[in-house]
C-alpha cells in the first residue's frame, strides 16, 4: 500500500463526495455528503445564534447498510 | 450518483496511472487494514482524510479530518454564527451596575428572582440572592413567634423547628448577623442623601423669606436641585434613607423577640410616603411661583438669569424690563419679527432633512443597485467561492436577474480569501431572513445571512 495510492484514494473520495456522489467502498461503508440548513440555536443563557448552513461528510458503515437494505 | 467499487477503481486508475490489478489490491489492502486496526481496538488515520475507528457498540465510525471538512463545506467555510439575541445576562448587568444608593432596586430584583426559583434556592443558596431569602425566612420565624407570644415553651419549640429547618440550608446565626449588617450598609449611604432631599425644602423656605439676597446666585442652583429630587435616583436614595430608619427601629425590636414584618410592605409604604413628600415639594414650589406678585417676579427673574445675560444681576430695573418682554412676547411683534423668520427658515430646512432620511430607508432592499452603506448590515449570501473572477461572474448573473448583487472578500484561515456573493442589503437580520423565504426554490436551501461591515 503506497502513498501514491492513499493520496489518490482520499482525493477521489473527497472529489466525489463534494460532487454529491455517494461513494460505496466494499468492506467499509458509504461516504456521502449531507447538507444542514442554517438554523437558530438557542443557548441556555438566552442567547440566540443563527448557525450558518454547512455540508458535512457522513459515513455509514457497511454492516448497518446491509441491515437497512 | 453512487460510486461503486467499479467506478471507484476507474477513478483511482485515472488518478494514479497505476494498473487495474494494482489499484484493486491496494484498495483491498486499505479496507482490510482499516478493518483489522478497528477490530484490534485501534484507530487508523488517513492523513488529510479522516480517522476510522470502532465505536463501543462495535460499529465502524469515521471522523473526517479538518481538511476534508473544509473541503466538503467549501461553500460555507468561514461563516460564523450570527448573534440574533444577546444573552440574558446583559439584562441583569444594569441592576448590578446600578449605584449602591439604589439598594431598593436590587432588593426588588432579588425578590422577583426568588419567586422564580425559591424551591431550588433552599438547597442551592447562591450567595447573591441569599440576603433576601434570609429576610424572608426570618419573617417566617417572626410570624411563628408572634402567633404564640405568651407560650414561651412552644415558641422555643417553634424556633427549634425552624432552626432545624434552616440548618439544612443555612445556619441561623449567620442569617441574623447578616441581617444586622445590612442596615449598616444602608445607613452610610442615605445620610448624604437625606441632606440632599432636605435641602430643597430648606432653600425653598429661604427663598420665600430672603428673596432679594439669594436671587442673583442661588436660584438657578436651587432649581437644579429641586428638579433633581423629582428624578428617580434621589427618590430611591431617599427611600433607602427612610428604609434605614425603619430598619434601625426594628433591629432593637428584633432583639426583644419581636422581629420585623415583611420588608416588602415597609419598602412599599416608604415609597408612597416619599412620593407624597416629593410631590408636595414640587406643588409647594409651583405655588410660590403663582401665589404672590413678588414671588412671580422672583421666579421669572430666576428664569431670566438662567438664560445667559451679560447684565449685572443687581440691576433690578433691567430685570423688570426683561420680565415684561418675557410676559407678553406676542404683543411686542416688532421686536420679535426676527425670531419667526428664523422659525420659517428652520421649517424650510427640516423637510430637506426628512427627504434624506427617506432616501436612507430606500438604501435597503433586495432589488436595484448596490448602495454604499457605512453601518453594518446584512445580505443573503448565495455563493462563497475562492476566485474573485468567478464571484464577480456570479454577481453579474444575479444582477441580470434584477437582484441587488454584491461580492465581498472574507479571509479564511486555511483557504485564504473567499469571495462571498450575496443579494440584497438589509438593515436587520430579520429583514434578510424574511426576504430570503420569498426567494426562488433553488436559493431557498443554500443561502445564509451574512453580516457586512
Amino acid at each position: 500500500m503506497n502513498n501514491k495510492f492513499i493520496k489518490a484514494f482520499r482525493e477521489v473520495v473527497r472529489e466525489e463526495v463534494v460532487k454529491k456522489n455517494k461513494v460505496q467502498i466494499e468492506g467499509l461503508g458509504r461516504f456521502e455528503i449531507q447538507h444542514n440548513k442554517q438554523h437558530q440555536k438557542k443557548m441556555e443563557n438566552g442567547q440566540v445564534l443563527m448557525m450558518p448552513p454547512e455540508d458535512v461528510v457522513i459515513f455509514t458503515p457497511e454492516n448497518q447498510d446491509n441491515n437497512e437494505d | 450518483m453512487k460510486i461503486d467499487r467499479k467506478k471507484l477503481v476507474e477513478l483511482l486508475i485515472e488518478k494514479t496511472g497505476m494498473e487495474k490489478k494494482a489499484v484493486e489490491s491496494q484498495l483491498d489492502e486499505l479496507v482490510s487494514r482499516i478493518q483489522d486496526a478497528a477490530k484490534k481496538g485501534k484507530a487508523l488515520e488517513i492523513k488529510g482524510f479522516g480517522l476510522f475507528y470502532f465505536s463501543k457498540k462495535g460499529e465502524l465510525k469515521f471522523d473526517p479530518s479538518e481538511e476534508l471538512k473544509t473541503e466538503v463545506n467549501h461553500k460555507y467555510t468561514g461563516m460564523d454564527p450570527v448573534e440574533i439575541k444577546k444573552p440574558r445576562e446583559s439584562t441583569d448587568k444594569p441592576a448590578d451596575e446600578a449605584s449602591a444608593g439604589s439598594e431598593t432596586d436590587k432588593t426588588s430584583v432579588k425578590s422577583e428572582s426568588i419567586w422564580g426559583f425559591d424551591e431550588d434556592a433552599e438547597t442551592d443558596e447562591p450567595p447573591s440572592g441569599s440576603k433576601k431569602k434570609k429576610e424572608e425566612k426570618s419573617t417566617e420565624t417572626d410570624k411563628s413567634s408572634k402567633l404564640k407570644p405568651s407560650e414561651e415553651e412552644k415558641e422555643e419549640e417553634e424556633r427549634d423547628i425552624f432552626a432545624q429547618f434552616d440548618h439544612g440550608s443555612i445556619a441561623v446565626p449567620g442569617k441574623k448577623s447578616k441581617k444586622e449588617d445590612k442596615p449598616d450598609h444602608i445607613s452610610k449611604e442615605p445620610s448624604k442623601t437625606e441632606k440632599k432631599s432636605d435641602k430643597p425644602v430648606h432653600e425653598g423656605a429661604e427663598e420665600k423669606t430672603d428673596k432679594t439676597k439669594n436671587l442673583s446666585k442661588d436660584p438657578p442652583e436651587e432649581q437644579k436641585k429641586k428638579t433633581v429630587p423629582a428624578d428617580p435616583k434621589p427618590g430611591t436614595k431617599g427611600i433607602t434613607s427612610s428604609e434605614k430608619q425603619k430598619i434601625v427601629k426594628k433591629t432593637p425590636a428584633k432583639s426583644t423577640g419581636k422581629k420585623q414584618n415583611n420588608p416588602v410592605y415597609t419598602v412599599m409604604s416608604v415609597i408612597v410616603v416619599l412620593l407624597v413628600i416629593i410631590v408636595g415639594i414640587i406643588v409647594a414650589f409651583d405655588l410660590t411661583g403663582t401665589d404672590s406678585a413678588t414671588d412671580q417676579q422672583e421666579t421669572q427673574a430666576d428664569i431670566m438669569q438662567m438664560e445667559p445675560q451679560p447684565q449685572a444681576p443687581a440691576d433690578i430695573e433691567s430685570e423688570m424690563n426683561g420680565l415684561e418682554e418675557m410676559e407678553i412676547p406676542g404683543e411686542e411683534t416688532e421686536s420679535f419679527t426676527e425670531s419667526p423668520g428664523q422659525d420659517e427658515q428652520e421649517q424650510v430646512e427640516q423637510p430637506a432633512i426628512e427627504d434624506v432620511e427617506v432616501a436612507d430607508v430606500e438604501e435597503f432592499g433586495l432589488y436595484g443597485s448596490v448602495h454604499a452603506i457605512d453601518e453594518r448590515h446584512y445580505s443573503i449570501i448565495l455563493h462563497s467561492v475562492r476566485s474573485e473572477a468567478f464571484a464577480s461572474g456570479l454577481r453579474d448573473e444575479l444582477q441580470d436577474e434584477g437582484y441587488r448583487a454584491l461580492i465581498y472578500p472574507v479571509d479564511h484561515e486555511e483557504l485564504g480569501t473567499m469571495w462571498r456573493v450575496g443579494i440584497g442589503q438589509f438593515l436587520t437580520i430579520e429583514d434578510a431572513q424574511n426576504t430570503a423565504t420569498e426567494l426562488p426554490q433553488n436559493y431557498q436551501d443554500n443561502h445564509f445571512i451574512g453580516l457586512i461591515q
